[in-house]
């Protein structure tokens, strides 16, 4: 599986694609996207951000989704220059509640190609932000982060570099209710393994967390056993593992924990589990989602498992 | 060859005094046959008189003499009919060795076709449909008085549709909207090289001559690697690599086994386009099949997919249009339908084309991907009247007679 659509709801609002010269729409009930499209109006970010930020109305904006910030016949380019335009704005952004960083899709450019880049200065630069999410691993660095009032926070990656896993585990998110990361494969940058994941499991951290979820990931079962003992697991009433390989191990770990068994929902969709597997979870009296089951593949005595999104 | 670029060729299309004996090229057993004799059956028109590819390949000039005067002769797609294909392939042989191309011997052909998913080495296929079509051409040319036998479409259309490289310089000639191609691609080292030149990182290489997808490979470049999306898997074997289609699209990875494959497929004759990065839709990459009918766009059909290849026998949904259509600005949806209507005009002779077009991310503008002069073959797909591809083209053939 790719990034085969963009963003149509995001923040609780329709997308609506920006246009120069049309009027922005309600910000109560829409978000904004920019990106740059084929063979479209603009062949640089800069000129279509300024259009953006001379629109009559912008201030009261309160989601932008960002997609490509060049053109997409000019290969990959690092975000950086994108990140400092809207840095740079963020006075004319005062109301800015849900920022989406990098809504591309497999057509225009595979998730494993996308370059991030140091986006830490979002955190400063807008304090009323209640939702961030971002997709493309190369490169990408959270930084120090520390936020009031962020409740959403979502890292989408065909690979996410295990620095990136050490940043979000430091992270200061008294507000955060919704933890979500694409985990990825090692062959695209993802190199964490599960002690990698310790600072978000903990429960030192995120308070108010209700849902998290370690998606997309090639260890899933270890990820599982993992899960099974964590602190966190008392805290959060959702868990999404899905995305990912799981099989019966994982699952056996997780039918074991008493955690796992106070949970609301938990989402293992896209899995390598059997009939016997998925019926020891449907046993438990939570909400499952055990939708989309993958086969191993198997070369000799070799067994492959695939994670859902990876290139 | 290349299509009366004017409008008489048309009205002759039409302009039918005497009643006309109705026949249909084709191959027995086709769904194509078998849709189109049930539309003129519900017009209450007697069955068209069947005139088989079998036939025409066996002896092309005596089975056109078959045609008598005055006629309408529909021309259909010969269909996935091994015997037929094998037929084709023959016929294709001459002028592949002719032009010092590369094709399959006779004595391999037959075993070829029996073989299940072996790509068919499309030119000579094209060059053989050539062959038999020609005599179809002749025999109407000959026939006396102009236009006393029509074919629709004309041979010249049928042609230019199938060659993907021919069609895609004349619909730009034409002011159509279609992706940039490359040129003279004929290995991956020249690949590479073009797309450097011309500063694109990502194609759709195509078959020149092929068809439903068949050869298709959505390619991607960057700092970061290469992927690969295709149609294609390469199987080596004593006498070198195989390929076959496949119904499970593959994924290449490394610039080794891109580089076999591309390299594999470079003989048959590429066509190499811009990858344009499609509208997505309901969680899908979407692209679109309008048949036109008589110049004006009478069908749209969305197909949507995980892949950027959305061919329906590839795993992709067929979809309302309107999913698509409704979220594009009017005046993008406008500039669609003139499109489909260039289209029509630059082939104006055809009385029915399905066009494939890809509506780019952002919504706004559009390509188009594929002319195809058989492509009215939508099952199920009818108009609010229920009426059919085929109920309208008959209908629109009785308005302008």
């Amino acid at each position: 599986m790719t990034i085969s659509d963009n963003l149509t709801k995001f923040h609780g609002r329709d997308v609506v694609d920006f246009e120069s010269g049309e009027p922005l729409p309600d910000p109560a009930r829409t978000a904004s996207r920019l990106t740059i499209t084929y063979d479209g109006p603009y062949n640089e970010f800069s000129d279509l951000w300024a259009d953006f930020m001379n629109s009559a109305g912008v201030e009261q904006t309160e989601a932008v989704i960002i997609g490509n910030w060049a053109e997409l016949d000019g290969g990959p380019v690092p975000s950086e220059q994108a990140v400092r335009l809207i840095v740079s704005s963020a006075e004319r952004l005062p109301k800015l509640r849900a920022l989406f960083f990098g809504d591309i899709t497999s057509e225009e450019n595979e998730i494993s190609w996308i370059e991030q880049s140091d986006v830490s200065a979002f955190w400063g630069a807008f304090p009323n932000l209640e939702e961030f999410g971002i997709r493309g691993g190369n490169q990408l660095q959270l930084g120090a982060i520390k936020h009031a009032k962020l409740k959403t926070l979502k890292v989408e990656s065909g690979g996410l570099p295990r620095a990136v896993v050490h940043e979000i585990g430091a992270a200061e998110l008294p507000e955060l209710e919704h933890l979500e990361i694409w985990l990825g494969s090692d062959s695209y940058g993802g190199d964490s393994r599960p002690q990698d994941l310790a600072g978000m499991l903990d429960g030192k951290r995120f308070p108010k967390l209700v849902t998290l979820a370690l998606r997309d990931c090639e260890w899933a079962d270890d990820l599982a056993a993992t899960l099974a003992t964590a602190p966190i697991l008392d805290r959060i009433k959702r868990l999404d593992i899905s995305l990912g390989t799981l099989g019966d191990a994982g699952v056996d770990a997780l039918v074991a924990s008493p955690a796992v068994r106070r949970l609301q929902h938990l989402n293992i969709a896209h899995h390598y589990v059997s009939d016997a597997g998925v019926a020891k979870l449907t046993a438990l009296e939570i909400d499952v989602n055990a939708a989309d089951r993958k086969e191993v593949d198997r070369y000799g005595d070799e067994e492959h498992r695939y994670v859902a999104v990876s290139e | 060859m290349s299509p009366s670029p004017n409008d008489e060729r048309r009205t002759a299309l039409f302009a039918a005094g005497t009643p006309l004996q109705a026949v249909i090229v084709g191959t027995t057993g086709d769904p194509r046959m078998t849709n189109y004799q049930a539309a003129r059956a519900r017009a209450g028109l007697s069955p068209a008189l069947l005139l088989d590819y079998r036939d025409l390949i066996a002896d092309p000039m005596g089975a056109a003499a078959r045609i008598a005067t005055p006629a309408l002769a529909r021309i259909e797609s010969p269909g996935r009919d091994p015997q037929v294909l094998a037929g084709l392939l023959a016929r294709g042989i001459e002028k592949s060795a002719r032009l010092n191309l590369h094709h399959v011997p006779r004595a391999e052909i037959e075993r070829l076709v029996r073989e299940r998913g072996r790509l068919l080495p499309p030119r000579q296929l094209y060059f053989g449909m050539e062959s038999v079509l020609s005599a179809l051409a002749e025999r109407a040319h000959d026939s006396g008085v102009p236009g006393d036998i029509q074919l629709v479409p004309d041979v010249g259309t049928i042609l230019l549709a199938f060659d993907k490289s021919a069609c895609h310089r004349h619909l730009a000639a034409c002011h159509v909207s279609v992706p940039p191609a490359l040129t003279t691609v004929d290995s991956f080292e020249a690949l590479m090289t073009a797309m450097r030149a011309a500063g694109l990182h990502r194609v759709f290489v195509k078959l020149q001559h092929g068809s439903a997808a068949a050869g298709a490979v959505a390619l991607a470049t960057s700092k970061f690697g290469m992927s690969a999306i295709t149609t294609v898997e390469v199987v080596p074997s004593a006498a070198g690599l195989r390929l076959y289609n496949t119904r499970a699209l593959r994924r290449y990875a490394s610039r080794a086994d891109i580089a076999r494959l591309i390299d594999a497929l470079a003989p048959y004759g590429l066509h190499v386009e811009a990858w344009i990065p499609k509208a997505s839709v309901e969680g899908r990459i979407a692209d679109l099949r309008v048949v036109t009918i008589a110049g004006e766009p009478e069908f749209r059909v969305l197909r949507k997919s995980r892949y950027p290849i959305t061919n329906l026998h590839l795993g992709g949904e067929r979809a309302e249009a309107s999913v698509l259509l409704s979220r594009m600005p009017a005046r993008a949806v406008t500039a669609l339908d003139e499109t489909c209507r260039a289209v029509a005009r630059a082939m104006p002779g055809a009385l029915q084309l399905g066009i494939d077009i890809a509506v780019a991310t952002g919504l706004v503008r559009h390509y188009v991907l594929e002319v195809n002069a058989f492509g009215d073959l939508l099952k199920g797909v009818t108009t609010r009247e229920g009426l059919d591809t085929y109920d309208v083209q008959l209908r629109a053939m009785e308005r302008a007679a």
